[in-house]
């Protein structure tokens, strides 16, 4: 049998359903359950035309893998210090086991950060090292290293895809060591070998293609923008404008496509789009950067999330805006905020007066602040709205200063409502938990894994809905919006109690007059 | 016959020694030298961190000397590891003065009177006792922890029982009848490190010591051992969060895309 066949045969999945467990409001950590996450994985993209665009094998598994393997490890310790790093000095202390939401969601050891960076520290050590290459294959548990084998594959496309590079196991960490960036390198390796996940490397190649992770073609565009217009004229009774293409407006504003089509993060656009309006600051969409989303984040392919990210300085540029305002979604922020400086930058044509690029909870609580927004706190009087700070932007990025990605939609929230409670203070902030779907794990095949990621957090909401009544859960990330309108049924809640802080800013906010 | 014994232990010791010491520095300079070969292309930083340089380092002080970023974590462990690791600085701590004393005193510089010797000398058994408890504990935790367990392997619970028997081995030759002559020791050491050969003192749990102290030195820059190093490279505390104001270079992509 040729390699590629046998190892298709052992990726498919044995475990399709999950039942979630009862919600108690306490997060347990579980006992030790050997191989209880170790029957789902996502699919493998076959289709050759988008792999040929990625630049990944076309025919699977290719014959040599262990060799390109190597390869590509090899290229990646030289490429990223930080996984060279974090391979060489993990003390197994301990303190990052229990902190990964899918470990207290499934209790299978190998969802310890330091189980899942040990798969890849095995490999590094056998290979890579003076001692694994002294060693004798009979040695390799005692010297804990791993020889490549096909099982061994099996284990990383896996757990390294049971992990959302959310960051959490770092803050706990002695040295710093962040899992992410190790599951960022093993995806790029498994790639290169010809074992490519599918559903999120279908988008970076619509992101390619096309600049959005729709594939829809620019006159579609103007299209959907036309009815959300139509909509909120219908709404508001106020002739609000969407602009796209805009030459000379100044805010360019880059939004993650989710915003244009799934009703909860449309509300948040709703909300940008009346703020705009309210402080009569002239912006704009483009066309050919609708879409912020990068993808090409959650696999160390650099020269793949640089393409992607080029399109919205090109377009900032061609439009002639003095400045860029990222909308409500966590690894778009983080691509932009923390990458796109070195990638694309140094970005002279836009107004120095302003941060390059700016958050829209960061500008929205500058106009508050000002005074040129007023609101009528009762209309989200039936909320009680808590925050679920998102991973990439609690601990990826920041706006406003140190604790400004924390502090500023808390700010916003309390100037938009009556109520708001916060959750335990170990599920938020620094220490905030995964929805469960970042990092690319957006297949419905990963159902299973996705609901067992999703119960720590489900279980602190649990918490304060029972103790304080709280019926809203509010995010900037685009994708836990649409994770918890997909889960939030499957632990018998209602898809309504989540959405964008620019959802409270929409639904309370006073237009037509004029406070400047 | 005792004296060839004795100089074939001398040579055995001395070369150990020496050995152990070159492996060290080479090995931590190799170690080093390959962290620096691969650069940070982006900005890693993990929020909420700093944008300035001075709060970076207030940060990193904070995990070097208290041990922050643990300390959010299990109560348990961090309070033993800190323990750990406060009594081994302590401790080595003592080893430098009891040498520089020594020299010092040869020199007449100073004079310490032997009743503070003898204070110090009671000090450093109590906080040597302290280093292996908290080494038991940590053992007690590794061993015990079903989590734990699943991930530690042998060379984990070797270094750990490692530095355990030198703690042990260091806290016999305080009490009177294992302790070794002083002195031969010292000047010993002194020998050791200005290359002038000094017999070595016979005594069993001197030997063993030092013996076990140059195995540590050798596999220290090769185990994980090398966290101690590794610590102030890592990217993801050592960057400031500044990316949007201070443009980060990326050494392997320096083109910007026009």
């Amino acid at each position: 049998m040729k390699p590629n066949e046998k190892i298709m045969a052992m990726l498919k999945s044995t475990e399709t359903q999950f039942t979630p467990p009862e919600l108690t409001g306490e997060i347990k950590i579980p006992s030790v359950c050997v191989g209880a996450s170790s029957g789902n994985r996502p699919f493998v993209m076959t289709n050759k035309e988008q792999l040929k665009t990625l630049g990944y094998p076309t025919n699977g598994l290719v014959d040599n893998w262990k060799e390109v393997f190597l390869k590509k490890m090899a290229e990646m310790l030289d490429k990223y210090r930080s996984v060279k790093l974090f391979l060489k000095i993990c003390s197994k202390c301990g303190n990052c086991a229990d902190k990964c939401h899918f470990f207290l969601g499934s209790g299978d050891p190998m969802n310890m950060p330091v189980a899942r960076q040990d798969l890849m520290r095995k490999v590094y050590k056998r290979y890579f090292t003076f001692s694994g290459m002294l060693g004798l294959p009979g040695f390799n548990n005692l010297l804990d290293t791993a020889e490549l084998s096909e099982e061994l594959l099996v284990l990383w496309y896996t757990y390294f895809y049971q992990c959302t590079e959310c960051r959490r196991c770092s803050v706990f960490c002695p040295y710093g060591i962040d899992t992410a960036e190790i599951t960022m390198a093993a995806r790029e390796i498994l790639n290169s070998i010809g074992l490519v996940q599918k559903n999120a490397h279908v988008l970076v190649n619509n992101e390619i293609t096309t600049g959005n992770n729709f594939r829809m073609s620019p006159l579609a565009f103007v299209d959907i923008i036309e009815s959300i217009e139509d909509d909120l004229r219908e709404e508001t009774g106020i002739d609000i404008k969407i602009p796209i293409d805009k030459h000379g407006a100044d805010v360019l504003m880059v939004l993650p496509s989710a915003d244009y089509f799934a009703p909860v993060n449309i509300e948040s656009l709703n909300g940008y789009a009346k703020v705009f309006h309210q402080a009569g600051i002239s912006w704009t969409l483009s066309s050919y950067a609708a879409d912020g989303a990068n993808f090409g984040l959650f696999v160390h392919n650099y020269e793949n999330m640089k393409l992607i990210n080029s399109r919205i300085w090109k377009a900032s540029r061609e439009l002639g805006v003095k400045r860029v305002i990222a909308g409500e979604c966590g690894h778009m922020y983080r691509v932009m905020s923390s990458y796109s400086n070195t990638m694309n930058g140094p970005f002279d044509w836009l107004s120095p007066k302003y941060p390059i690029p700016q958050h829209i909870c960061e500008f929205t609580l500058d106009l508050i602040k000002r005074g040129a927004l007023k609101f009528d706190k009762t209309a989200n009087d039936h909320l009680t709205p808590t925050m679920h700070d998102s991973c990439q932007i609690a601990r990826g990025s920041a706006f406003g200063g140190k604790f400004g990605q924390f502090e500023i939609p808390r700010a916003i929230i309390r100037a938009t409502c009556n109520k708001f409670v916060e959750m335990d203070e170990d599920t938020i902030r620094e220490k905030t938990f995964c929805c469960g779907a970042g990092g690319g794990l957006l297949g419905d095949e990963q159902l299973p894994v996705k609901l067992r990621g999703a119960t720590p957090r489900m279980q602190a909401y649990t918490k304060v809905k029972r103790e304080n009544g709280v019926n809203f859960i509010t995010s900037i990330c685009a994708y836990c919006k649409v994770q918890f309108t997909h889960l939030l049924p499957h632990f018998g809640y209602t898809e309504e109690e989540v959405g964008g802080v620019h959802k409270l800013v929409s639904d309370s906010i006073i237009l037509g007059v004029k406070n400047i | 016959m005792q004296i060839s014994v004795h100089m074939l232990l001398n040579v055995a010791v001395y070369s150990l020694l020496y050995i152990s010491t070159v492996v060290f520095i080479i090995g931590v300079w190799y170690q080093i030298s390959d962290i620096l070969k691969s650069p940070n292309p982006l900005v890693i930083s993990q929020n909420p961190q700093s944008d300035k340089m001075s709060g970076v380092i207030r940060r990193m002080a904070g995990d070097l000397f208290l041990f922050t970023s643990l300390s959010k974590g299990d109560r348990y462990l961090w309070i033993n590891g800190l323990i750990m690791h406060v009594t081994l600085a302590i401790l080595m701590g003592f080893h430098l003065f009891g040498l520089v004393s020594y020299l010092a005193e040869r020199g007449n510089y100073i004079h310490i009177s032997p009743e503070i010797m003898g204070f110090l000398s009671t000090i450093a058994s109590i906080i040597g006792v302290i280093f292996i408890v908290s080494l038991i504990m940590l053992m007690i935790k590794r061993s015990n922890d079903e989590k734990s367990a699943y991930y530690t392997k042998f060379f984990d619970y070797f270094i750990i029982l490692l530095i355990f028997m030198i703690g042990v081995t260091g806290v016999f030759m305080k009490i009177s009848s294992f302790s070794p002559d002083l002195p031969a020791v010292k000047s010993f050491m002194i020998g050791a490190f200005t290359f002038h050969s000094k017999p070595v003192p016979l005594n069993m749990f001197f030997i063993t010591h030092i013996a076990l102290v140059s195995i540590l030195l050798i596999v220290f820059p090769f185990t994980k051992l090398i966290h101690a190093v590794g610590f102030f490279f890592s990217p993801t505390r050592n960057m400031p969060n500044n990316p949007r104001e201070v443009r980060h270079i990326n050494v392997w992509d320096t083109n910007n895309g026009d």
